[in-house]
């Protein structure tokens, strides 16, 4: 076979037939396999002078970003829950979209039997004063039940979704958060709630003062300290501690999304409620990706126009749904 | 003064252990894309020749001893990472005369072959120093000190006995010829 005609096949000009005939000589000797290894190797070596590395500083960034999304990850635990996450987020995206009332109205207070419930849609919060002069932020997309008046011994609310509590002190009738798997006892003290019931965990981060977390009657109650996250699993009905910058959690009250090594699935979930949009993602490897990044009270455009910037990513807006795509 | 764009020199391999930004900048600068081109030439698949490069320094980041060759430590990482992924695809489909299979075998072999394989790193590495070493003598010398060997403008001055405002222009210079000569550094820093 002729020398041309296997540079040909190294660069990839020949039809299927032809590249078969010399994919045939090339293994019907050593010697051939040989004098093909060196014509590959020149060609390759001659041509790297064609290659640019204009796009560098792209590849770059991702590269940081991967680096620092390594350091202290504990890839096993991550890897769990991120199928977790992704096997429930497909099932959550093929269902059709419910409209519900309340998303034309902001924030219902719905009263019965002295209970009042006070019910956040997507896109918006609402600060509730409770009966004991107790400051409650309910994040969007949130329901918080609570009595007209606290009975003498406890204060008792239940909360479906995200709130920041900042909770009068009184010894003699401690306040309980009922977020259904996990409840939370306190004395006094300012705290975040996050437990949607269509997350994969329920997050209590303390900010000031001591928090009990209490899993079931049968378990010790889990003490917080300051800046210090409980996070239930649900699917492991599992409670583990985490230290976190507290003001980073409860940035929402601001109107700011903070995401750390966040996967792209919750970062959506996050960016739903908050905006009030659908976003599809048919692509398993960003649901997978993980975003680390901060949006500081930017309209939903602006948002994506940073991911777009900041991450292989790419969007489309298709009958009013955001459909993202891996870049 | 000859100065050799050396990327073997300390200081850069230094840069490199200490994991600082400029050197990995500048390593994705003129390494990235070469290295993709040698990977895609030999797995034939560009998705995970690139996810390949992507792993080659992220291997370099974990890696804190490399104390001499640079090019020819980033070559080997790259040229194992290869091989495995070969050693793996020649493997998988078993199916009697599948052509996939049959191409990644005869790519291993090739890649396989020291002394083709040194050819390759041997012109990688005249492709990464022909980069700086087209510029003028006086431009380079500027340019290497500040961009590879990662000295201040101050000590260039010392060094060279030339003054910080010589070594802005010269270092824009630098970067404006290689902006004609070489596409490679056209956002270089």
């Amino acid at each position: 076979m002729q020398e041309k005609q296997i540079i040909k096949f190294i660069k990839g000009e020949l039809t299927v037939d032809e590249r078969q005939k010399a994919i045939k000589w090339i293994r019907s000797s050593s010697e051939n396999q040989a004098k093909f290894n060196l014509l590959k190797a020149t060609h390759i070596g001659a041509t790297f002078i064609d290659t640019s590395g204009d796009d560098s500083a792209i590849y770059y960034k991702r590269f940081t970003q991967k680096v620092k999304s390594k350091q202290g990850y504990k890839y096993i635990s991550a890897i769990a829950s991120l199928i977790v996450i992704s096997i429930f987020l497909i099932n959550y995206f093929d269902q059709p979209v419910e409209k519900t009332e309340i998303t034309e109205i902001p924030t219902t207070d719905i009263i019965e039997k002295n209970i009042i419930n006070t019910v956040t849609s997507k896109g918006v919060k609402s600060e509730v004063i409770l009966p004991d002069g107790s400051k409650v932020i309910l994040n969007a997309d949130s329901k918080l039940t609570y009595p007209k008046k606290f009975s003498d011994s406890t204060r008792n609310v239940t909360l479906i979704g995200e709130a920041f509590f900042d909770i009068e002190h009184d010894s003699n009738r401690p306040f309980l958060v009922d977020a259904n798997e996990i409840k939370i006892r306190v004395l006094g003290t300012t705290f975040n709630v996050k437990s949607y019931s269509k997350d994969e965990k329920i997050e209590t981060t303390l900010v000031s003062g001591k928090v009990e977390l209490i899993k079931d009657l049968d378990t010790t109650p889990l003490e917080l300290a300051p800046s210090q996250k409980g996070v239930f699993y649900k699917s492991q009905n599992k409670l583990k501690i985490e230290e976190v910058n507290s003001s980073n959690i409860i940035a929402w009250k601001e109107g700011t999304l903070i995401f750390k090594n966040t996967s792209m699935s919750q970062v959506a979930i996050d960016l739903e409620r908050k905006y009030n949009v659908n976003f599809i993602i048919n692509s398993q490897k960003l649901l997978n990706y993980e975003y680390t990044g901060t949006f500081d009270n930017l309209s939903i455009i602006e948002v994506l126009d940073l991911l777009v910037i900041s991450s292989p990513i790419k969007y489309v807006i298709k009958d009013e749904k955001v459909i993202l795509e891996m870049n | 003064m000859e100065t050799r764009a050396d990327l073997n020199n300390g200081i850069f391999l230094n840069l490199v252990n200490e994991k600082s930004a400029i050197a990995f900048q500048l390593m994705f600068k003129l390494y990235r894309a070469k290295l993709l081109h040698f990977a895609y030439s030999y797995i034939s698949n560009k998705q995970d020749a690139e996810e390949i490069i992507q792993d080659v320094f992220v291997k370099i980041w974990k890696t804190n001893t490399i104390h001499t060759n640079f090019n020819g430590f980033i070559y080997k990482v790259t040229r194992n990472a290869c091989l495995d992924y070969l050693r793996k695809k020649k493997l998988t489909l078993n199916i009697e005369n599948n052509f996939q299979q049959i191409e990644a075998s005869i790519n291993y072999n090739a890649l396989a072959d020291d002394s083709a394989s040194k050819i390759i790193e041997n012109e990688l590495e005249d492709a990464i120093l022909n980069a700086v070493e087209y510029l003028p003598e006086k431009c380079k010398n500027v340019f290497v000190k500040s961009r590879i060997e990662g000295l201040s403008h101050k000590e260039i001055s010392k060094e060279l006995n030339i003054s910080t405002k010589t070594i802005e222009n010269q270092i824009t210079k630098a970067l404006k010829q290689m902006r004609l000569r070489l596409s490679d550094f056209l956002t270089l820093l």
